[in-house]
């Protein structure tokens, strides 16, 4: 990974004034509760940090071009790998004091890994059924399509095919709302259902660090009192996710999304390219 | 990563990039975590110092080890400090109990929001609305079907032992 060279602090000194405004201005607002009847939407500062950065970022705001430069942009995306580490850590480190819970939770905790299936076996036909995908339906429903799942479409089926414009679609949906939608829909499942909250947690582990950290701190909100235990559970299931994945998805999901994908198409009545 | 191994000049620059930009962020969380008013300024800082240590450690063992993501030897090397058969993790867990997921997390996402470029922008608009869709489905449906079946087995776990 290359970084700006040092005197980076100097040189992105409007870049950390613009970090700083959105981590204050999102501070400030706080955690903001709308009560809809049945359930309970949390929006976390968070939300409210990405909103402020949005409105700072020159590609959305173009009189911000003339305060951030295209390389302050470049180097922010950059250091999101590096601003995510204390979390991670965070969440790693209530692991080791809640090692018994995870143990007698184990089984529920590998278990659950075979949710990323599901995922596919429900996206794929609606992806070719409804939208009409072809075979870039297999590239955007087989995983969570962050950058592993991006690195081995594109070695598999090449760079310029359906599948890899597939998973970048939903790749970059992943980047631009995937970790706010964490931080909103577990809250919200679980103030209509009444769930284990450890269940949630493992639930959490999707494969992206910064998806499953905004869906640990939105089920915080909901039992504050148990917040080592969720990042734990969710730092633990993160951790096996990435291990597992890899495999899952070579030997298991990928080749039955094709067979899947041959049979939905057949049911359409069109030739599987 | 197959790549012929950097100079041990080179790993210790990029290091210290890396501990520039941590440093960074973590002032970041800081100055969330007061506005937040999770903690005072002193049990922030100590929290926010002991995850320094870690993450560091984590990737000086990744520029030594090689070959995994840096991400693994952090996790590593947190679960390790917290562990409780090893020496010093009381004190550490101590410093980082102050500390609350939320306001670690909001830094994060202000970065993400400031790091998307022009290119990111076309390509959404170029994939087209059903991928939001299709995304928000392949999101809503991992994390249910985890749900689901963690629930389940917790749940019999939970019949079994009681």
């Amino acid at each position: 990974m290359t970084l700006p060279p040092a005197g980076l602090l100097v040189r992105r000194c409007a870049l950390f004034a613009a970090l700083a405004l959105c981590v204050v201005v999102a501070e400030l607002i706080g955690t903001q509760s709308i009560d809809t009847g049945p359930a309970t939407i949390v929006l976390l500062p968070l939300l409210f940090a990405f909103l402020a950065g949005l409105i700072l970022n020159p590609n959305v705001t173009a009189p911000m071009k003339r305060v951030l430069s295209r390389g302050d942009v470049r180097a922010a995306g950059r250091l999101v790998a590096v601003a995510v580490m204390p979390l991670m850590a965070l969440l790693s480190m209530y692991i080791g004091p809640e090692l018994s819970q995870i143990w007698r939770a184990s089984p529920a905790l590998l278990l659950q890994e075979f949710g990323n299936l599901g995922t596919m076996l429900v996206s794929l036909p609606v992806a070719v059924l409804v939208f009409r995908m072809r075979r870039e339906a297999i590239g955007a429903t087989f995983s969570i399509a962050r950058e592993g799942g991006l690195a081995y479409i594109f070695s598999t089926y090449g760079g310029r095919s359906a599948e890899a414009r597939g998973v970048t679609g939903v790749y970059i949906c992943g980047t631009l709302f995937g970790t706010i939608f964490f931080s909103l829909t577990p809250g919200l499942i679980l103030s209509i259902v009444e769930l284990d909250i450890r269940a949630a947690a493992m639930a959490c582990g999707v494969g992206s660090a910064s998806m499953t950290a905004a869906c640990a701190a939105s089920l915080t909100t909901l039992a504050p009192d148990q917040e080592a235990l969720i990042g734990a559970l969710a730092a633990s299931s993160n951790l096996i996710s990435g291990l597992t994945t890899l495999f899952m998805v070579v030997f298991i999901t990928i080749p039955l999304a094709e067979a899947y994908y041959a049979r939905l198409e057949r049911l359409m009545g069109r030739a599987p390219t | 990563m197959n790549r012929a191994r950097p100079s041990l000049k080179a790993q210790a620059r990029r290091l210290s990039r890396i501990a520039a930009a941590l440093l960074a962020a973590l002032a970041l969380a800081w100055l969330g975590h007061l506005i937040a008013g999770a903690a005072g300024p002193l049990e922030t800082a100590g929290g926010l110092a002991v995850l320094f240590g870690v993450i560091m450690t984590g990737y000086a063992a990744g520029a030594l080890a090689g070959r995994l993501p840096d991400i693994f030897w952090i996790s590593m090397v947190a679960m390790a400090a917290g562990l409780p058969v090893l020496p010093g993790s009381e004190f550490l867990l101590a410093r980082i109990e102050p500390l609350s997921i939320t306001a670690t997390m909001t830094p994060i996402l202000a970065f993400a929001a400031l790091g998307i470029t022009g290119k990111d922008l076309r390509l959404f608009r170029g994939a087209g609305p059903a991928f939001i869709v299709i995304s928000l489905l392949v999101f809503t449906g991992t994390f249910l079907a985890s749900l689901t079946i963690a629930s389940f087995v917790l749940f019999l776990l939970d019949a079994f032992s009681a």
